[in-house]
């Protein structure tokens, strides 16, 4: 395995160096709560799965270990598990801001707001695994080998879910133009 | 996949369908080959399809994390490191607590006075006790027998 990029700034934050914290913070929330926004399509959810992974990096930094994963990669984990935990919750007592998200199309959004809702719309219309998949590879810039470890399916798995995702995107999206 | 799998036209496609169309995202391993087919009329027919949705993707824009929300995690970890640094402290103090006592211990044996008693049999009046003499007695009880 190649030398962790965070590993250092790991240690020091687990030694409470304050700069180090603003740095870790600076560099990997953006990434968690793009992560979060895109696998809930909900930006305050997004927010409370950012401060609960944070949470658990300040808990376990002292303990990290470098040699078992990737920290980028256990963040992306972590802040995984807390998505599935709240999208198994919907699941169990739909809310009406989740069924508001899904039928809200038509707010007067200007070319580019639009796109980016019919997108975000779109994403929350697939398969959970292949929208995460999507995420990690597209949007996040994971590479194969990393998507495939923190999903803990092989590489081959992984291309199979980002064909199917992205060819359930295509339909959704080109349905969406022929309604529009 | 990827090192073992030889590059054609259809190999192409599927990596296409699964990370579009940049071969930059593609996996390490396939690049060098598939460039040879991006050039290629139908390699770059598979790119143009892939490129309409990545173009849709990249219209998606995810909102920067709010001033509020990095203070919020800011001061979650002042809050955690401060506890830590207390528990460390209070560890601390009790560390510097129990090596006093100890040293205070070693110090009393060291400075203490030598005066102490013994019960050598030179030591005149060791056998008294202040119920008597008590080897004496002993010996009175066995000569009765």
């Amino acid at each position: 395995m190649d030398p962790d990029p965070d590993e250092d700034l790991v240690r020091r934050v687990a030694s409470g160096d304050e700069a180090a914290i603003q740095s870790l913070i600076g560099r990997k929330l953006p990434r968690v709560l793009s992560l979060a926004t895109r696998m809930l399509g909900d930006p305050a959810e997004a927010e409370d799965v950012a401060q609960d992974v944070f949470l658990r990096v300040w808990r376990n930094a002292a303990r990290w270990q470098s040699r078992t994963a990737r920290f980028d990669t256990w963040l992306h984990r972590v802040a995984l598990n807390l998505c599935y935990d709240r999208l198994r919750r919907r699941k169990e007592t739909p809310s009406d801001a989740t069924l508001e998200l899904v039928d809200s199309p038509g707010v007067d959004l200007a070319q580019s707001e639009d796109a980016s809702h019919r997108v975000e719309q779109a994403l929350q219309g697939i398969a959970e695994r292949q929208r995460e998949a999507i995420i990690l590879t597209y949007y996040q810039g994971l590479s194969n080998i990393e998507a495939a470890a923190v999903m803990e399916v092989s590489v081959d798995a992984l291309e199979s879910l980002l064909a199917r995702g992205r060819r359930a995107l295509r339909a959704i999206l080109a349905k969406d133009t022929d309604n529009g | 996949m990827g090192e073992n799998v030889a590059m054609n036209p259809e190999r192409f496609a599927a990596l296409a369908d699964a990370y579009g169309a940049q071969i930059a995202r593609w996996p390490d391993a396939e690049r060098a080959a598939a460039a040879a087919i991006a050039e290629t009329a139908q390699g770059k027919e598979i790119l143009r399809r892939a490129d309409k949705l990545d173009a849709l993707l990249d219209s998606h824009r995810v909102a920067p994390p709010s001033a509020n929300l990095r203070a919020q995690v800011l001061r979650q970890a002042t809050e955690k490191f401060k506890k830590k640094r207390v528990v460390r402290w209070r560890i601390g103090l009790a560390g510097v607590g129990f090596a006093g006592v100890i040293v205070g211990m070693i110090m009393a044996t060291l400075l203490a006075p030598s005066v102490y008693f013994s019960l050598s049999h030179n030591t005149p009046g060791a056998e008294t006790t202040a119920f008597g003499d008590i080897a004496s007695g002993s010996m009175s009880l066995e000569e009765e027998d």
